[in-house]
């Protein structure tokens, strides 16, 4: 079995790892886990006449900052999931584009039975804006999808 | 854990059934399997009778398969978004395990994908695997294939 696991640095996410280590699964299952990195647009798209060359490198370093951060948070998640599931192969990696179409390109092109994501499950405007990667997910994969939540992303 | 299995179609039992046999679920957990007839939905008494054997041959699947004495089923009549939310609340479920629909033509939505966005605890949607030559063009063939 082919498991793809979308995750970032939340509360959420630590739930979709736990919900993984807590269930067995078949022989020779095959995990990578994911971590999407977003780049903002300023820097491509207005950077030009907007903003100061210190304020650009400022945004990039911060985007750097944030980079590294998602590569350690997947790369201890891969080390966690190795240690609890021995005779799994796991692989992980920090991707660059728009979250769900990142998870739902890899989820096809890596060919995964089962895509697992946390949600934050925002509700009203902050949704409307912000959209909900899970759903997307959900609604467009071509494998199986589980959305995990937490109690406290159900009441929210 | 209190789990609730949509099932609306025979093509989906086997995938649902697949994936909760191999799921390692906590001591006690609850299973309940429902089914949901549309208020225009046609049912003869033979087709009550073969989806009642259905279920119940489906129950004790799960009942075998996970070592769980508490697996129940349901078959509740109405629109299937709400039916399952309530069975699901009234179960006080911790997991929703369903198949993928394709969207509805007036809502513009499938039921799974109203439920991924409504349900309250987390939710499977369970779709053929890519090794089994499933995915989207086996989910497209499926469409049709009720229980009734």
């Amino acid at each position: 079995m082919r498991v793809l696991i979308a995750i970032e640095e939340s509360d959420c996410s630590k739930k979709v790892l736990e919900s993984v280590l807590d269930r067995c699964w078949p022989n020779r299952s095959l995990f990578r886990i994911i971590s999407v990195f977003e780049p903002s647009q300023v820097l491509t798209a207005y950077s030009p006449g907007l903003y100061t060359p210190d304020a650009c490198d400022a945004i990039a370093k911060a985007e750097h900052e944030e980079f590294l951060g998602k590569q350690t948070y997947v790369n201890d998640a891969v080390e966690l999931l190795k240690h609890h599931l021995v005779a799994a192969e796991v692989t992980g990696d920090v991707l660059t584009g728009i979250v769900s179409e990142k998870i739902l390109e890899e989820s096809r092109e890596w060919r995964a039975d089962l895509v697992i994501c946390g949600t934050h499950s925002r509700r009203g405007l902050a949704k409307m804006f912000c959209g909900s990667v899970a759903e997307a997910v959900a609604n467009n994969a071509e494998c199986s999808v589980e959305i995990v939540k937490t109690k406290s992303s159900a009441a929210a | 854990m209190n789990i609730v299995i949509a099932l609306q179609k025979e093509l989906d039992s086997k995938l649902i059934l697949d994936f909760v046999s191999n799921y390692r679920w906590p001591a006690k957990s609850k299973f309940k399997v429902v089914h949901v007839l549309h208020p225009h939905e046609c049912t003869s008494k033979t087709k009550r009778e073969y989806l009642e054997r259905f279920l119940n041959s489906f129950v004790q699947k799960v009942k075998k398969n996970t070592g769980s004495d508490d697996v129940s089923s349901v078959v509740d009549e109405g629109e299937p978004v709400g039916a399952v939310l309530r069975v699901s609340e009234y179960a006080k479920a911790d997991m929703v395990i369903m198949g993928h629909d394709p969207a509805h033509a007036e809502s513009h939505k499938s039921v799974s994908e109203s439920l991924a966005q409504l349900e309250k605890c987390s939710i499977v949607i369970i779709r053929p695997p890519f090794h089994t030559g499933g995915g989207a063009k086996a989910k497209d063939t499926a469409k049709e294939e009720a229980i009734v």
